[in-house]
């Protein structure tokens, strides 16, 4: 509350770190409850997540905990086995555009030469203006809807294709401009004075510090995906029934909603867990909040 | 006044440059899908004639570099083609009707996300309670985690089916009457768009209440309601334009997938049609318009960014 | 009759418990101007936000002593919401952060004399652009439609002064109103200061770090070693007759453009307030420093009419300085 840290010497006394702390551990609790409950559920509860369990649209029970689904499934079962697959995908779904992209802008920012960097901006420049939704519907109908790579699930494929042909463009962008920030402090400019060669100053200098930023930007990027993946199956596209998976439990929800809310709120509950847990983690890692008062 | 041009033409050329990008791109992209789009369109049992015939008058069989050239020559045109699906129909007039929707339904959501924003942020910023900013924050943090879709079956069940108080979908098709269908899934949009707005205000109001010159307005004898609506309420707006712009191609993307859960006659129900029914040209023109009015509304915050902020604009 | 208008006795500030300056003890006749000098952490800004009610934002309080305007206690914050503006003008130490970058000049201005109520008989822009006059900004009509942004760093401070003395007020404070600024304004900006109060029958405290800074424009000035006033008199005999160790290193540590000799810088660096010495707080700096003076803290006994220090070997000072010793 008090503003002490703006006088100077006073600022390290502030105990500043602390809330941010709770921040960090309460998300990264709320995400591994959602992670090892889609680990362990399945491998304890052996429920057969296609089997024909009861009557369908039967509410909540201690034998079905969130009930059952419009042709009598086990929704507690599906929404953790779904668990794996989104999750799954999610990760899959960030790594190869972090990699790539965070190489990829640093090598650019590094670079002396205009005309790749040029080429390469006004192209994620046109992807960025594009509604994202819209491209990936279209490349999950190129890759086909029905495109299966063992052991994913049909319409896996397209739903990975589509991620890692776009999400690079941002972290492009994000370590390229880090890495304009980096040129400029002194002892990446003090590395070219050195006479330090360039692939060296990049591997050694450059990435590891850009490194962090792109990665806390995956953090809330995995969020993002996993969005996305549950929401295709809303436009005719994503994975195919009937293979458990969020998006698709949802859906089938929201055609009963009126009668059993279950399938649907079910689902939503454990994707905001899992949201709730992210944003904590991302707000934890970068944002700086002080509150100063109005005299 | 040159800053202002600058901006202006940068952004016509941007567009420009986007619009080609797009036509080249779906152009490409189309020559990939797998399967015939004259099969697809005149069934299975169609004789190999026929569908040969309706590809060139298509003219799907041309080399692509031909078919590039047409699509860009029309665009220039503007001419978007004619929809494979209802023949001889004029693209733009069988999106225009879907965009309607998806644009009010985006405008809707992007009003109430910036007034509701603004107020909560600055609230929070401003309150002697820091229990409630806490509670602020946590609620902020919950609902930024939540796709627009999701908030939208929330909303149905309580608002739609619970309460009664909105339709759980469909559509009107004439004004005023169309709003009663479009609020609940415009507040669906404003779960997250105007959490991130209220972040937005709430952090800039508290860096702007740090500035001196608010402390100096104080020690200038201005009362205190006047320090937060001229001083501290301006500055903390500033940065809303640009995140909105930012936000431009997400709230777009998000209110295609929240009209198929309130089953809105918008953009996303006649893309997924189109795609359906392989109808290249409409997918084409849905793509080309979305990104248009995308880099337009850039365009506009780039604008009334200058307008608000007097650093932006170069006077000598 | 009392010729007062503030007066601090014995005044002590403390943030977030600490206690950062105690001891404080000066006066401000009606129309009449102190200057405040010490170094960084000295406690001279500190002492400014005292008088001028904005200990609060960050975090800190009078914790003992007393501090009378008008013969008004002041120590409650609550009591300036009445005089800001009309009684104290501050002039801040930022231009360019002082002014909200999103409002045209003659906005601060009308708002101000507004609030104020003293447009007098001219109405509000006609004396809004006579104070941008009267500070001597040149065509005040065109600065009035002009951005904070858009104005010099020196420029600016002359609006802040403006803004200042809108309220025609009794007591001028400016903390160090240009370190911020080129050295070839700064003068013009401490001349400005200086005339106007006298115009305007003002009283004025003068914070810096720079004794010649004040000099330009103060009778009187108090000079701060942490966290304590060291020496206190007329600004003239303590610029000729320094008595105080401290203040005589910041004299010769001064670079003037007359006397072309090597500045003498003054050793070891402030002691930090964790760090206090028991005796004297400038003991382990001093050239003079004997047993006494690591013992107790000297406080301020007068040489002179009006001239006080607190230093127990002033006197003897004064004689080695005068046999050339020093």
């Amino acid at each position: 509350m008090t503003a002490a840290a703006q006088v100077p010497g006073l600022a390290s006394a502030q105990p500043t770190t602390r809330p941010k702390q709770l921040e960090l551990r309460v998300g990264i609790t709320l995400i591994a409850l959602v992670v090892l409950a889609s680990i362990f559920i399945p491998i304890f509860n052996t429920t057969d997540p296609n089997a024909l369990v009861a009557a369908p649209l039967e509410p909540p029970s201690l034998a079905h905990p969130f009930g059952t689904d419009t042709v009598g499934r086990d929704v507690f079962i599906r929404v953790f086995t779904a668990g794996r697959l989104d999750l799954t995908l999610a990760v899959l779904g960030v790594i190869v555009p972090l990699v790539f992209g965070t190489i990829l802008g640093t090598v650019i920012g590094a670079s002396r030469k205009k005309a790749l960097d040029v080429v390469v901006m006004r192209f994620t420049d046109g992807l960025i203006a594009f509604p994202f939704i819209i491209l990936v519907l279209m490349i999950v109908l190129i890759v086909g809807p029905e495109a299966t790579i063992p052991p994913l699930p049909p319409g896996a494929p397209s739903v990975l294709a589509a991620t890692w042909l776009v999400n690079w463009t941002t972290y492009a962008r994000l370590a390229r401009l880090r890495t304009h920030i980096l040129r400029q402090e002194d002892f990446i400019s003090a590395t070219g004075l050195l006479g330090y060669s360039r692939t060296r100053v990049i591997t050694k200098h450059l990435l590891p510090s850009v490194w962090p930023t792109t990665a806390t930007f995956a953090v809330s990027d995995l969020l993002s995906i996993v969005a996305l993946i549950a929401a295709l199956p809303f436009l005719g596209g994503g994975i195919q029934p009937p293979t458990a998976e969020w998006g698709s439990i949802m859906y089938e929800g929201r055609g009963v909603i009126s009668q059993a809310w279950w399938i649907s709120f079910s689902t939503v509950g454990v994707v905001l867990l899992l949201g709730t847990g992210v944003m904590m983690v991302v707000d934890s890692l970068v944002s700086t909040s002080r509150r100063a008062l109005l005299p | 006044m040159i800053a202002i041009v600058r901006t202006f033409w940068g952004r016509i050329l941007q567009i420009v440059l986007v619009a080609l990008f797009v036509t080249i791109g779906t152009t490409v992209l189309i020559r990939l899908v797998p399967g015939d789009p004259a099969r697809s369109i005149l069934g299975a049992r169609a004789s190999d004639e026929s569908v040969k015939a309706l590809n060139s008058e298509l003219g799907l069989d041309l080399p692509l570099f031909e078919q590039l050239t047409n699509a860009v020559l029309n665009l220039f045109r503007g001419d978007l083609g004619t929809s494979f699906a209802f023949r001889g129909q004029d693209v733009i007039s069988l999106i225009l009707p879907s965009l309607s929707v998806t644009a009010a339904l985006a405008a809707i959501a992007l009003t109430l996300s910036a007034v509701s924003g603004i107020a909560v942020g600055l609230a929070l910023a401003l309150t002697k309670r820091p229990e409630l900013d806490l509670a602020g924050r946590l609620v902020m943090t919950v609902l930024l985690a939540t796709p627009g879709f999701m908030a939208g079956l929330v909303l149905l069940y309580i608002f739609a089916i619970n309460l009664g108080i909105a339709p759980a979908g469909g559509w009107a098709g004439e004004w005023p009457d169309n709003a009663k269908y479009l609020w609940l899934p415009a507040l669906a949009l404003t779960a997250y768009l105007g959490s991130l707005v209220a972040r937005a205000v709430r952090q800039a109001a508290l860096e702007t209440i740090g500035e001196s010159f608010v402390q100096a307005a104080r020690t200038r004898g201005v009362p205190r309601r006047r320090i937060v609506m001229r001083h501290v309420l301006p500055n903390a707006i500033l940065p809303v334009i640009p995140l909105l712009g930012l936000n431009a191609g997400a709230l777009v993307s998000g209110a295609v997938i929240v009209e198929a859960v309130f089953t809105l006659p918008g953009l996303g129900s006649r893309l997924v049609e189109a795609m359906a029914s392989r109808d290249l040209p409409v997918v084409q023109g849905i793509a080309l318009l979305a990104a248009v009015s995308i880099v337009v509304f850039n365009l506009l915050a780039d604008l009334s960014n200058m307008a608000a902020d007097p650093r932006l604009r170069k006077t000598h | 009759m009392t010729n007062t208008l503030l007066e601090a006795s014995e005044l002590a500030i403390e943030i977030d418990g600490r206690q950062l300056v105690s001891s404080v003890n000066f006066s401000v006749g009606k129309g009449s101007a102190v200057g405040i000098v010490g170094e960084t952490g000295s406690g001279k800004s500190l002492t400014c936000r005292a008088v001028a009610g904005s200990l609060s934002t960050i975090g800190g309080r009078i914790s003992a002593g007393n501090l009378k305007l008008n013969g008004k206690d002041l120590t409650d914050p609550k009591a300036y919401a009445k005089l800001y503006g009309r009684i104290i003008g501050l002039v801040p130490q930022n231009s360019l952060s002082a002014l909200n970058p999103l409002m045209r000049i003659g906005t601060h201005l009308i708002e101000t004399i507004k609030i104020l109520g003293t447009g007098g008989g001219i109405g509000t822009k006609d004396r809004a652009i006579d104070l941008l006059a009267r500070v001597g900004l040149h065509k005040p009509e065109h600065v009035m439609k002009q951005y904070p942004h858009q104005l010099s760093g020196g420029m600016r401070q002359r609006v802040m002064i403006a803004l200042a003395i809108a309220g025609r007020p009794e007591l001028l404070i400016a903390d160090e109103p240009t370190t911020a600024l080129d050295v070839s304004v700064q003068k013009d900006i401490i001349e400005l200061l200086g005339q106007l109060t006298r115009e305007e029958n003002m009283a004025l405290i003068l914070v810096s770090h720079d004794l010649g800074v004040v000099s330009a424009a103060t009778e009187n000035v108090a000079v701060m070693y942490s966290g304590m006033v060291v020496e206190y008199g007329p600004t003239k005999e303590l610029l000729q007759n320094p008595r105080h160790p401290y203040t005589k290193a910041l004299l010769a540590a001064r670079p003037s453009l007359e006397h072309t000799g090597r500045l003498i810088g003054i050793p070891g660096t402030p002691a930090t307030p964790d760090a206090w010495p028991t005796g004297c707080r400038f003991a382990p700096r001093c050239q003079f420093v004997q047993d006494s003076c690591l013992q107790n803290v000297p406080t301020l006994q007068s040489v002179g009419s009006s001239h006080q220090v607190a230093c127990y070997r002033a006197d003897e000072i004064e004689i080695l300085d005068n046999a050339g010793e020093v």
